[in-house]
């Protein structure tokens, strides 16, 4: 018979806790380590998303929508022109709002102002609104990509 | 049995130098009396549970949170929304602190049930209380955080209340507030004694609850 090495109760059952210590450790280890972990939601790219039609919208007027994720805001500027961009103030990350009697964007936060290229034209704002790519066609607005 | 081995004399190592043998033995072999073998004698144990919950989930949180009024009730939203778990770590941040005034109060149950408070025990039933008392104001600063208008009408109508004490009303609502009005004065103010005040003052005296319990011993029989 072979020699079986004796293990005492005692030391099997700190091996026994110890496995489970250990156990509860890496369960709870994998969730923090990826809430450290930078999230990969924000600039994940879902592809072209459809997010009006050319009928919708007068001219100066607009409407929000999300891409990735993130709020944005698509203006139509002319007869077939649209503009669109992120809703994020690039100030202290308020949501802008488009004022069409005005056309311009504000920022409620601090009274920023942007124009309806996204120039930051007034206020504290360092730079100009993120810009959304657009592909109008077949008579549907497509953003992103 | 290859890591039992690295073990030892990873321990010797260290019991060499520093002779933890003898202090480590009387700190982790403490028999516990037969009476005592019983559910009621919990709940002290999972208050700690949940508090050791509380400071790791707290200071996981404090990775993301931001304690200004632009960014506190954003980041909050991130943290639920965006971050990995961050939904996890914040929901067992807000129960856990739930579950510790309620393990609070059924650990002073069972300890007033058995007379456990009577001499010579009435001091760490005192230091009890003032525990009691760190974790409603870890409850209190807290609750402020998320910036939302449950958060900051709570905090209105509780600093109103401060405000009602005769003589001392007044100064302690400007105290608390940092300011008249609620303001971002406040969130920073509530900030900082929610992550830093509280914390230091609560290890503080849950050391001496714990130094004069292994010093007293558990209490006798019913």
């Amino acid at each position: 018979m072979r020699d079986v090495e004796k293990v005492s109760r005692r030391s099997f059952l700190n091996i026994a806790l110890g496995a489970a210590f250990a156990l509860s450790a890496l369960f709870a280890g994998i969730p923090i380590l990826a809430y450290l972990w930078p999230s990969s939601k924000e600039g994940v790219s879902t592809g072209l998303v459809e997010i009006a039609t050319t009928q919708e919208l007068s001219i100066w007027e607009a409407k929000t929508f999300v891409l990735n994720g993130k709020a944005a805001i698509l203006v139509r500027v002319s007869e077939d022109g649209y503009k669109a961009f992120f809703s994020k103030c690039t100030h202290a990350g308020c949501t802008v709002k488009w004022l069409s009697t005005e056309q311009v964007f504000k920022c409620p936060c601090h009274d920023g102002f942007f124009d309806s290229n996204g120039k930051n034209i007034k206020g504290p704002p360092p730079s100009p609104l993120g810009q959304v790519n657009l592909i109008v066609e077949g008579g549907k607005i497509f953003a992103g990509g | 049995m290859n890591i039992q081995n690295l073990q030892d004399k990873l321990y010797r190592y260290f019991d060499e130098r520093l002779e933890i043998k003898e202090a480590l033995e009387k700190f982790l072999r403490k028999p516990v009396p037969i009476h005592a073998t019983n559910w009621m004698f919990c709940f002290g144990g999972l208050t700690f549970l949940m508090f050791a919950i509380q400071v790791v989930t707290g200071v996981l949180l404090m990775v993301y949170y931001v304690p200004t009024p632009e960014q506190a009730y954003k980041s909050v939203q991130f943290i639920m929304r965006d971050v990995n778990f961050g939904w996890l770590i914040r929901s067992l941040h807000h129960w856990a602190a739930n579950g510790m005034v309620l393990m609070i109060g059924l650990h002073m149950a069972r300890v007033f049930y058995m007379g456990a408070y009577k001499k010579p025990r009435e001091l760490n039933w005192i230091v009890g209380v003032i525990l009691l008392f760190i974790t409603l104001g870890f409850g209190f600063t807290g609750y402020l955080l998320p910036w939302d208008q449950k958060a900051f009408w709570a905090t209105t109508v509780a600093s109103e209340l401060a405000n009602s004490i005769p003589f001392i009303g007044p100064y302690l609502l400007v105290i608390m507030r940092g300011g008249q009005e609620i303001s971002g004065a406040t969130l920073t103010r509530f900030y900082s004694v929610h992550v830093f005040i509280l914390p230091a003052i609560i290890v503080a005296f849950l050391l001496l609850h714990f130094a004069i319990i292994r010093r007293q011993g558990i209490s006798g029989p019913l």
